[in-house]
């Protein structure tokens, strides 16, 4: 069941039915964003079995605050909804650090994996070298400090602007801004290093955003 | 200095001015700059491109439905707790035990040695108690036989008992007696009718005015003497029986109280430590299970 995403009439009526207990009216809400939630917790955490775990955790806590959600702010019910999601990611980051035995890095092979979809155009060599390009920003999401690493997926992997991405992370737009000008920096250091940035490979794109 | 500062702060401007945030001034000034720096101007198509390479991550598809079921809701039911493992809740259980033996111990160890001269030990204080409500009461013929019996050994004082007992101005004195008096307070009732042998014969040791006013004097003398009474030798000059009472329970205190006091003190410090012990063992292991834990 395909719901448009523009139906924001509809998501009014889905949340109140949701407060009043409908729990088949959520998962309809759930249906609408998982994809893009489950997507910003693999950039969070760099694990599909991470990411998996965050966003249900998230869903759950989602439908059981609902009655919490006081809509007209700007972004609404999405950066509400996902400021949840980045909470149980940083609960697990926070997790993640109390146990230093297990390794904050992805792991390139489970990395790459993930984010591998199905290429019919390109040529194997070009199919290649893209895989691997994405193994390696994958890294270089991961070695970001999390507040960079999160303003950054949402600004640039999530296509949020920055009013949203301040009420997502609960923070300033100033804050907002400069978080994505280091990150931004930074990874452009690290593929730098990486030999990923050579004008060969890339083809730049036509305009800006 | 200044060059790197200049540049600095243009590159400082990119990232907004890929995002078209910058103000007009701003991008007119930047766009100035740029067409005049080669190193900004390369600094701005890296970022672009590793901007590019973000934008262009594929999206996953979700591996499953997040959609909830009734389940999910229930309390804890996404993640069920470890259950308490049974040594943890053994070494909770011996904790409490081993906290409220160590309890009862020091306050009947600090109850019992900083207590009243005459009653050392908790057992003393206790049948001194004991026998000062009964005296108060009812009256048994075994109660009254036991402290008549030494009252009347020591018959000639009893008088001088009854006379010393009703001064309180001797705090001393009369607290020490008090208990004893009390004690023998079906027997002072005896000794006060001039240690007549009839004192062992009539068991009804009903409290005769003599009696109540050594009991009430008695207790003025303890209320008076609240916690005065540390010393274990009682000053009673005129008073032999009590003397010889107070020592008496006193060498008997001494000689049992010795050995009482270090196996208390032994005992305290076992049960403290193994208290100790097990509060550390259990905090270690919840630590350990909260590493684990996911």
């Amino acid at each position: 069941m395909t719901i448009p995403l523009d139906a924001d009439v509809d998501e009014v009526e889905l949340i109140a039915r949701s407060t009043e207990g409908d729990l088949a009216a959520f998962n309809v809400i759930v249906e609408r964003y998982q994809g893009p939630l489950y997507n910003l917790c693999l950039r969070m955490l760099g694990s599909q079995q991470a990411a998996e775990d965050a966003t249900q955790d998230a869903f759950i806590a989602g439908y059981r605050a609902i009655g919490r959600f006081r809509g007209g702010r700007s972004g609404g019910f999405r950066a509400w909804l996902f400021r949840i999601g980045v909470n149980v990611c940083y609960d697990e980051l926070r997790r993640r650090r109390a146990r230093p035995a297990v390794s904050l890095d992805a792991p390139r092979g489970e990395g790459s994996r993930a984010f591998d979809v199905p290429n019919t155009g390109p040529a194997p060599e070009e199919q290649a070298q893209a895989a691997e390009l994405r193994g390696v920003i994958q890294q270089g999401l991961t070695e970001l400090p999390s507040e960079q690493r999160l303003a950054v997926v949402l600004c640039d992997v999530q296509g949020m602007d920055y009013a949203e991405i301040a009420e997502v992370m609960g923070v300033s737009l100033g804050t907002v801004k400069s978080r994505i000008n280091r990150a931004r920096a930074r990874l452009r250091a690290y593929l730098q290093s990486r030999g990923e940035l050579l004008s060969t490979r890339f083809r730049p794109t036509s305009g800006d955003r | 200095m200044l060059w790197l500062d200049k540049h600095a702060r243009f590159r400082k401007k990119l990232s907004p001015f890929i995002d078209r945030r910058l103000t007009p001034a701003e991008t007119e000034q930047l766009a100035g700059h740029l067409a005049s720096c080669d190193g900004c101007r390369a600094e701005l198509e890296r970022l672009r491109a590793t901007v590019s390479a973000l934008r262009d991550l594929p999206s996953a598809n979700v591996p499953r439905s997040f959609a909830l079921t009734p389940q999910m809701l229930q309390p804890r039911a996404a993640r069920p707790e470890p259950s308490r493992p049974l040594t943890t809740t053994g070494m909770r259980l011996a904790s409490g035990a081993v906290a409220i033996v160590l309890a009862v111990v020091l306050i009947g160890d600090l109850s019992g040695v900083g207590g009243n001269g005459d009653q050392v030990g908790g057992g003393d204080q206790e049948q001194a108690a004991t026998a000062e409500f009964r005296a108060e009461g009812d009256e048994t013929a075994e109660e009254a036989l036991a402290p008549a019996d030494m009252a009347a050994d020591e018959g000639e004082t009893g008088g001088a008992e009854r006379d010393a007992a009703p001064s309180p101005a001797t705090g001393q004195n009369a607290t020490a007696s008090c208990p004893t008096a009390n004690a023998a307070g079906g027997a002072a009732a005896g000794a006060g009718a001039a240690g007549t042998p009839g004192l062992a014969t009539s068991p009804s040791a009903t409290p005769t005015p003599v009696d109540a006013e050594v009991l009430r004097a008695c207790e003025e003398a303890a209320a008076a003497a609240a916690g005065a009474a540390e010393t274990a030798t009682p000053a009673v000059e005129d008073s032999p029986w009590i003397v010889d009472e107070g020592e008496q329970a006193e060498a008997a205190a001494a000689s049992d109280g010795g050995a009482d006091i270090s196996t208390v003190r032994a005992a305290e410090i076992v049960l403290g430590v193994s208290l100790a012990a097990l509060l550390g063992a259990l905090v270690v292991e919840s630590l350990l299970r909260r590493r684990r834990a996911v």
